[in-house]
């Protein structure tokens, strides 16, 4: 029997008003749990940022959290021209290790990815090995060799930024081009690509998550440096801001409300780098429709 | 005319070709058939360049073309994974190859709407392949193998995804597409329709082997073996054991209660092997009420299947305990358990070495003129 389908008398209601939507239980034990102690962990890391943000506008600011005593003249000692130099060093520095290591990482990455290289196995697993030895261990005999060949100024010491962060970001990209299905290459070689043609056009765009997560990768480690470019840069107008930092340590007092608001300033390159890229990392799953 | 010269491709120590030696002449359509993993595409593969022989040459007229770089081949293929590239339109995808090789922009927009009708994108070409169906993306891949006029087409099961009414005009249309144009295509497809109707010759493969290479037309009515007789035609030819014994000029057959004699020049060979295996398709084997005159030969069975396809019916039928398919009228009153008569032609059966499941038999005579292929004339 087919039941007759009243006319709906009231237009508003659309005809599945009367059942009941499908729901999933909201409370359970393990989601309250998980709940409450994600919260207490995110508690644990936030007191730290909010005496960051009090302490730079407090005229008073010392190591406690506490209600500020608003002022602004903290910034104001951060944006001094010596300060405000350090963090264009740091910018320079970083942005031209980042660049070279992520370029170098990618034709490597390439290679390992892709062509056949004797002892490829152990040599890889040298990298990784590498990628998780500090360069920091080494930094008596680079110092001996950069002031031995007269490179104690920033731009050497930007290239070895960028290189100790290489192995890890080959690593990063040669798992992105490993994912590249082969038979996209040979689809442009049969057309007559030439080699850099395959790596700009197929290769390159598929990796761009890869490049970018490398990119912002060689970027952090060299904003984050301290200890390489206080001993290999000696020129004080071409320290990085890390150092600077420090230099709010002296001897006799430590300025905490300077230190709390140079902070501030000096993560907001991060920042910004971060959601430029981040457009990249959402273009991760590019691949599909490739091959079936 | 492009040629293996015992080509071999080996995998640690897995031979995924063995010994392979084919010709491909010049403006032919060659097909590729063989069960899954034989090595069709690894051939296809070689002959593109992807894919360097283990041992052997390949050639290209005198040019040994082993070692050339596939950039250098002039060869367009539609790779049986699609190959298509994800972060391009469909429009760039079809205009790749024409712009690396640096071809006049009107042009290559001219020819890529030109393709796009052809395979039916017109309306899709701004969407990314993942936007598509699995169907459109291989009429992408195929649409970007055909914008090019190259020496040499490979295609590498290229309509295996589309429906039943797109793959038909597909076909039609590479076809005539070929012929048009007389380029030497190699053509990979499972689809028996496919190899049957648009190869100049089908070689058909079995676990990295060729087994025979020949027109459709002979391959069918003289399989140079066991597997090619099964592997070509629908449904399946039936494989029945039989016992011969030669006297004088003609050889007795025993087969499944059935005892007849055939004439000896059928058989190639003076020492036959006792028992052989009869093979005999489908449309050879009749029902009494329903066969030529010709048909002398009985067998009793029960009716075990029957499967309508429409405009015939394929009955099964159980013989001493051999199922043996056979082809009856679309109408035919027929029900399982039932006992039926089966006739067949001695003329229509195919002997096979049970033991090396090679061909026992010699052309059939009258049927030897091999319908030779003849490459088409290029239009202007
Ligand atoms: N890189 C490889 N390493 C090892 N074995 C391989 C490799 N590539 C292919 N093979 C093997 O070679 C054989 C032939 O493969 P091929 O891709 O040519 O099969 P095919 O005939 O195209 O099958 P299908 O019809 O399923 O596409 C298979 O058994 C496969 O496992
Ligand atoms: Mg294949």
């Amino acid at each position: 029997m087919t039941r007759e389908i009243q006319p709906s008398r009231s237009t508003e209601l659309p005809p599945w008003s009367h059942l009941t939507p499908n729901k999933v239980n909201r409370w359970s034990f393990s989601k309250v749990f998980s709940n409450i102690v994600i919260s207490a962990l995110s508690i644990f890391f936030a007191v730290p940022m909010l005496w960051l943000a009090l302490a730079s506008v407090d005229k008073n600011a010392t190591f406690q959290t506490k209600l500020p005593v608003l002022t602004a003249e903290h910034y104001i000692v951060s944006l001094e021209s010596g300060n405000l130099a350090a963090l264009r060093n740091s910018l320079v520095i970083s942005l031209v290790a980042s660049t070279i290591g992520t370029v170098a990482a990618f034709f490597a990455a390439y290679s390992f990815s892709r062509h056949h290289i004797v002892w490829k196995g152990p040599i890889l697993l040298g990298i990784l090995f590498l990628s998780g030895v500090p360069i920091t261990i080494l930094i008596v005999p680079m110092y001996e060799m950069f002031s031995s060949a007269g490179l104690l100024t920033m731009f050497p010491t930007a290239v070895l930024l960028g290189v100790t962060a290489l192995p890890f970001q080959i690593y990063l990209i040669k798992n992105f081009i490993d994912a590249i299905p082969r038979d996209l290459e040979e689809a442009a070689y049969i057309e007559r690509a030439k080699t850099w043609h395959v790596l700009w056009s197929v290769i390159l765009p598929l990796t761009m998550p890869g490049l970018a997560s490398a990119a912002l990768f060689g970027f952090v480690n060299a904003w984050g440096s301290f200890l390489i470019p206080l001993v290999l840069i000696s020129s004080d107008n071409q320290q990085a801001a890390p150092v600077r930092l420090f230099g709010f340590v002296n001897a006799t007092s430590i300025d905490y409300g300077a230190i709390a608001a140079y902070s501030i300033i000096y993560s907001l390159p991060v920042v910004v780098l971060y959601l430029a890229l981040s457009r990249q990392f959402k273009a991760g799953f590019v691949l599909g429709g490739a091959v079936r | 005319m492009i040629r293996f010269e015992n080509v071999w491709k080996v995998y640690g120590n897995y031979a995924a070709i063995y010994d392979l030696q084919l010709e491909v002449r010049d403006g032919e359509f060659m097909v590729f058939v063989g069960p899954s993993g034989c090595g069709k595409t690894t051939t296809l593969k070689m002959l593109a360049g992807l894919e360097l022989p283990s041992f052997g040459r390949i050639w290209s007229d005198d040019k040994d073309i082993t070692l050339l770089p596939s950039g250098q081949r002039d060869v367009a293929m539609v790779f049986q994974s699609y190959a298509l590239y994800p972060h391009m339109t469909v429009e760039r995808n079809l205009a790749f190859g024409p712009t690396v090789r640096g071809e006049p922009k009107a042009e290559i927009a001219e020819r890529v709407k030109h393709v796009a009708s052809l395979v039916g994108l017109e309306s899709l070409l701004r969407r990314r392949p993942d936007e598509l169906s699995g169907g459109q993306r291989q009429r992408v891949a195929l649409g970007r193998a055909m914008i090019r006029q190259p020496r040499i087409f490979l295609l590498d099961e290229p309509l295996s995804n589309l429906d039943a009414g797109l793959r038909t005009r597909m076909r039609t249309e590479i076809a005539e597409l070929q012929r048009r144009v007389g380029v030497t295509t190699v053509y990979v497809t499972h689809d028996q329709v496919e190899a049957m109707t648009m190869g100049h010759r089908i070689a058909v493969f079995n676990q990295g082997r060729i087994l025979q290479v020949d027109t459709p037309a002979n391959l069918y009515r003289a399989p140079a073996n066991k597997f090619v007789g099964t592997f070509i035609g629908s449904p399946k030819m039936n494989i029945l054991p039989a016992a011969l014994s030669a006297t004088g000029g003609s050889v007795d057959v025993k087969c499944l209660g059935t005892e007849f004699s055939v004439s000896g020049q059928y058989l190639a060979g003076k020492d036959l092997p006792s028992s052989v295996e009869l093979g005999i398709r489908p449309d050879d084997i009749h029902w009494t009420k329903d066969a030529p005159s010709r048909c002398t030969q009985k067998m009793q069975g029960i009716v075990g299947g029957v499967e309508t396809t429409g405009s015939e019916t394929f009955v099964l039928v159980n013989v001493r305990g051999t199922e043996v398919n056979s082809k009856f009228p679309s109408f035919a009153p027929i029900r399982i358990g039932q006992t039926v008569d089966l006739v067949f032609d001695p003329v229509d059966l195919h002997f096979f070495d049970a033991v090396t499941g090679n061909t026992l038999r010699k052309d059939p005579p009258g049927q030897s003129e091999r319908s030779e292929f003849r490459p088409a004339q290029p239009i202007n």
